[in-house]
């Protein structure tokens, strides 16, 4: 209410009816929008024209409502008079650090599953599917089980995204849990489809061993189970349930290894598949008590159909497969080059891929302020709205496109922080080289240096292009995403592939950031655009 | 009599068949007593898409177009089943950005004019309703709403209207969120004109002058079919009251009234019959382009062989007892009734208040009767008996109903209680007159005293207590029978059904709409033609 009880209009010491009907009228609409609002809220306290002719002397109530309006339009415009310019700030700086460290916190709790199992591998050799000792032979078929994983589960992770999110931004657990059994409806079946069919290809036209093939197609089922429940729990904001399963997943791969003597495939199969247990079970519960509680089962709701939901969707899963097969399409392209001639069609390289995961650490501590930027955002966005008058609607977007600019400029320092403190602190463990052999192999090839040089500024520039896209998604703009992140795949690749050629196969990772430069130079322009006409974006998010 | 049988497209917002309440009742009384007489084909708007019906659908409503404001993200092919979702692809594919500037721009640029001056010609309102209707049975409603263009032509011309023109005395100039708020509330309000209109229906029949009424004036426009309205409260003034009150900010209350404002306007105007459910609203109505001649009035009814009198049962038996039907929230204002109570035990220490109805739409103000009741010590005179299984038999625990409302329409309690032959103490607001004129004894609102003069000389005065009963329930079965207000609905769809078709299409004289109905006709069909 625009009122407050405070807030008297008549200062005379003995009020009349009329003074008190004033106010009341005042305490219930505030500015009132006209004559008529006025009539009809006298209206209802009660007051009907013959009483408004035997208590006020007036003719009838709308008669008496002028008046009542006039009194309560003249109160307001000498408060009017009083009221001082109200410019922009650029927000409360503490309010600004409160929020910085609570999702500068949550996005970091996101990055932690990662974090886990770099730090699992470094203590115990092991994690949910890496091992410091696995031959090229093996590595090469996890890779690909794992990359094969992400891609093909990277479209149902962002359709889930979407609409798990929608219908619990709705707080509708009840058409979450509709929707997420209609993804997995499909996703499940697709990827147990591409596995048979990458088993039953492999033997007519023989690119691997069957055994290696096998091993990582089990691989590949795991994790894509895995990363579906995931992509479920992240989206239902349960994600400290990821956490805490990765972990136990990881424990389950050391025993199975310690204790149980399982031999890596099995301690790591049961490991990925007691960590998917988890966040399925977990799953399972959360939504069945949820939807038990809040009785949504009880009312008929149902999900639109299935062409509308294609509709609905389709940018999303298109934008979570192309941004999936960018991440890895670098990795493919120098495994599949020479010389020598790899023996297998696509062939682990070791030294490039310790540079790509070295390079991944600087990413996933940027990627974890992305969340406050967001947060940030839409914190000030509705106030900023409120406070602004029309006629200065240029300046709104003016503040919102220098609160752009100045993100970008933080997340560049950060960004070039996160690339040193990496490398620096990755490099300091050359103390150990002699004594570690591991060690002494990590930084033995110049490649892997290369390839993480490289790797971290391609992904600096991703990090940009994914800053743009969150605030796309934000307002309910997939398709701003969708075209550059094609673009950026289509850059990746043909660059990748011609360096890789050319120069040398470390070089398709200039493919990764000649691609993340496309993808944040293109969403970088649109986002120029878009926080130019950010009232009109904000408008229309719906 | 005529031969044709109508074909209603029956409009309700926010009531049937998804949610209960006297409106609702209403009008499943009306469906129901109607089955074998007339065919419904409801158009039904409601906040959020899942909701199921309340009642058991008869079988003569053939049809139900559910427009839920919110929640939908192709809203149009949630509504629309004469069109698969590949039709409304097409339709998509057809809402250029070409089309959008060409053919709605200047709709839309008209459409803007009359929120911003919601009492100019109402024709040119009506016109541009219509030809918002005719573009988006062609074009796609989504993709159209969110074109940019509009967007700025909105922002331009409230610019214009209170920023270059400032009106000092409105005390405020438009926020962005203002903006905001109003151009979403455009898209989601105004989506029942982008709703098909059934072929068949040879009435339109809307139970309020507003949203849902839409369709009634495309109807109108398009095949001139007759529509008439059913005015339960009036609903600018109840909209007036609840968005005033309402915790927003000033502008987007402005946008939402002047909004309902020249749509309510356009539905009046473009009505064959008008029927408000009291005289009392008639004012009102005229205020907001009701031709007076196109009012007829038809009250609410009630079941008199389900309400009849019965005697006391034993536990209020002995007992001086008033009963009230009411949800207990400020505008029943039953602080009024507890302090009316307060007085009546001066001289009737015994009498017992009983208030049967919810209490939970406004906790915080039942606490603040509870308190009164404590502190003027009446807990053992007044009473909140809640639900009632047995709606009937309420009023038979009592020797008089009471109703101290400072706002009503026409109260099916009041009535309900003169079938039981329980003359009522009432307070003079809006409709009650119509029901207790002669019968009941009619008080001023807050006023305690007045009321409870009211009550005492019932409740002593057995005789008078008697004949004001048997007036009451005499006057109830005369007037206002459920059997006789469903029929005068009946003879209002049959003499509408049989009227002459004129479509208003053909008197159309705002420029924009007429640019768009040539082009359509000189366009090449599109999906659905």
């Amino acid at each position: 209410m625009e009122t407050k009880e405070q807030d008297i209009i008549s200062t005379k010491e003995e009020k009349t009816s009329f003074d008190e009907l004033v106010q009341q009228v005042y305490d219930l609409v505030g500015n009132p929008i006209s004559v008529w609002a006025v009539a009809a809220t006298i209206e209802s306290l009660g007051v009907r024209d013959v009483d408004a002719q035997e208590d006020y002397e007036y003719a009838s109530v709308f008669d008496m409502a002028e008046d009542v309006y006039q009194e309560i339009k003249t109160h307001i415009r000498a408060k009017d008079e009083e009221k001082k310019e109200d410019d922009f700030k650029l927000g409360n700086v503490f309010e600004s650090f409160k929020l910085f460290f609570k999702h500068f916190g949550v996005g970091l709790l996101f990055t932690m599953p990662m974090i886990s199992q770099i730090v699992a591998i470094m203590v115990f050799e092991y994690a949910l599917w890496a091992w410091f000792r696995f031959n090229v032979a093996q590595a090469t078929m996890i890779a690909m089980g794992t990359i094969g994983a992400f891609i093909v589960t990277g479209g149902f992770i962002q359709v889930l995204g979407r609409l798990v999110s929608k219908y619990m931004g709705e707080e509708n657990y009840y058409l979450s849990w509709r929707a997420i059994k209609a993804v997995m409806y499909f996703a499940i079946p697709l990827v147990l489809g591409i596995a048979a069919l990458t088993f039953v290809v492999n033997i007519v036209l023989p690119f691997y061993p069957q055994r290696m093939v096998s091993i990582g197609l089990t691989y590949f089922i795991l994790i894509s189970t895995m990363m579906l429940s995931a992509a479920v729990l992240y989206a239902s904001q349960q994600k400290f349930i990821i956490l805490v399963s990765i972990l136990v997943g990881t424990f389950s791969v050391v025993f199975g290894m310690e204790l149980f003597d399982l031999g890596i495939y099995f301690s790591q199969w049961l490991g990925i598949s007691i960590t998917a247990g988890i966040q399925i079970i977990y799953i399972l519960l959360y939504y069945f008590f949820k939807i038990r509680i809040s009785r949504q089962q009880l009312f008929k709701q149902s999900l639109p159909k299935l062409e509308v939901s294609y509709y609905n969707t389709y940018r999303y899963f298109l934008y979570g497969f192309s941004y999936f097969t960018f991440l890895f399409v670098d990795r493919i392209l120098a495994w599949s080059a020479g010389p020598p001639p790899p023996p297998y069609i696509i062939w682990f390289n070791t030294s490039y891929e310790l540079g790509m995961d070295w390079a991944l650490l600087s990413f996933i501590f940027t990627i974890a302020l992305l969340e406050f930027i967001i947060q940030l955002f839409s914190h000030r966005i509705i106030p900023a709205q409120k406070r602004t008058d029309i006629s200065r609607l240029k300046k709104f977007n003016l503040y919102f496109s220098n609160f752009y600019s100045l993100q970008l400029v933080i997340l560049f320092f950060v960004g070039i922080i996160s690339i040193l403190v990496t490398y620096y602190g990755v490099s300091a463990l050359r103390v150990f080289e002699n004594d570690i052999p591991e060690i002494r192999d990590f930084f033995a090839n110049p490649i892997t240096f290369k390839v993480f040089w490289l790797g971290s500024i391609g992904y600096l520039f991703l990090v940009f292009g994914l800053l743009n896209s969150l605030f796309f998604f934000t307002m309910n703009r997939p398709e701003f995403v969708l075209y550059s992140m094609l673009f950026a795949l289509c850059v990746n690749a043909l660059t990748g592939y011609v360096c890789s050629r050319i120069i040398g196969f470390e070089y398709a990772v200039v493919g990764l950031v000649a691609g993340s430069i496309a993808f944040a130079v293109t969403t970088g322009l649109i986002g120029k655009r878009f926080f130019k006409h950010l009232d009109y974006f904000y408008y229309s998010a719906y | 009599m005529s031969q044709v049988k109508p074909v209603v497209l029956f409009e309700t917002e926010g009531s049937y068949p998804y949610s209960g309440g006297g409106v609702s009742t209403w009008a499943h009384i009306l469906c129901t007593e109607l089955e074998n007489d007339v065919d419904f084909h409801l158009l039904a708007i409601t906040g959020n898409p899942f909701v199921e019906p309340r009642y058991k659908i008869p079988k003569n409503v053939v049809d139900t177009i559910h427009i839920p404001l919110w929640g939908v993200e192709e809203p149009v092919h949630y509504y629309d089943k004469t069109m698969p979702f590949s039709g409304q692809i097409e339709k998509k594919a057809n809402t250029t950005r070409e089309i959008v500037k060409e053919l709605f721009l200047p709709l839309f640029k008209d459409f803007i004019s009359c929120l911003n001056d919601p009492f100019q010609d109402v024709d040119k309102i009506s016109d541009v309703i219509y030809g918002f209707w005719k573009y988006f049975q062609h074009y796609d409603y989504k993709i159209t709403m969110k074109e940019p263009i509009l967007w700025y032509v909105f922002k331009e011309m409230l610019t214009d209207k209170y920023v270059d023109n400032y009106d000092a005395e409105l005390g405020d100039t438009p926020k962005v969120i203002d903006m905001t708020f109003g151009m979403r509330w455009l898209y989601h309000f105004m989506m029942p004109v982008s709703a098909p209109i059934p072929k068949e229906i040879n009435v339109s029949h809307s139970t309020l002058a507003g949203f849902p009424a839409l369709a009634s004036i495309a109807a109108k426009y398009e095949y001139g079919i007759p529509s008439m309205v059913t005015d339960h409260g009036v609903y600018m003034r109840e909209r007036l009251i609840n968005v005033g009150r309402s915790d927003m900010t000033f502008f987007s209350k402005k946008l939402l009234v002047d909004l309902s404002t020249m749509v309510t306007r356009a539905v009046y105007h473009t009505a064959d019959q008008i029927s408000p459910v009291t005289t009392a609203n008639q004012k009102w109505e005229e205020r907001f382009e009701a031709d007076p001649k196109n009012i007829l009035p038809i009250y609410n009814g009630v079941d008199t062989d389900l309400f009849k009198p019965t005697p006391k049962p034993s536990k209020t038996e002995g007992v001086p007892t008033v009963i009230a039907v009411a949800q207990v929230f400020p505008l029943k204002d039953i602080e009024t009734m507890i302090r009316t109570c307060a007085i009546v035990c001066e001289t009737i220490p015994n009498v017992q208040f009983t208030v049967y109805g919810s209490l939970d739409v406004d906790p915080d103000y039942v606490q603040g009767c509870r308190d009164l009741i404590d502190e003027l010590k009446l807990n053992d005179n007044f009473t909140f008996g809640g639900f009632h299984n047995n709606p009937s038999m309420i009023f038979n625990e009592g020797d008089i109903s009471i109703l101290t409302s400072i706002s009503e329409g026409f109260p099916y309690t009041v009535i309900e209680s003169m079938s039981c032959g329980r003359p009522v103490v009432a307070t003079d607001v809006g409709g009650i007159k119509d029901a207790l004129e002669d019968c009941g004894i009619l008080c001023k609102p807050r006023a305690p005293k007045e009321i409870a003069e009211g009550v005492i000389k019932l409740l002593e005065d057995t005789d008078l207590r008697i004949e004001l009963g048997n007036k009451s329930r005499e006057k109830v079965l005369l007037n206002f029978t459920t059997d006789r207000s469903v029929k005068n609905y009946l003879e209002s769809y049959n003499e509408l059904a049989v009227k002459p078709r004129s479509p208003l299409k053909e008197t159309v004289k705002t420029e924009s709409v007429l640019k768009l109905l040539k082009h359509l006709k000189m366009s090449k069909p599109v999906y659905g033609d």
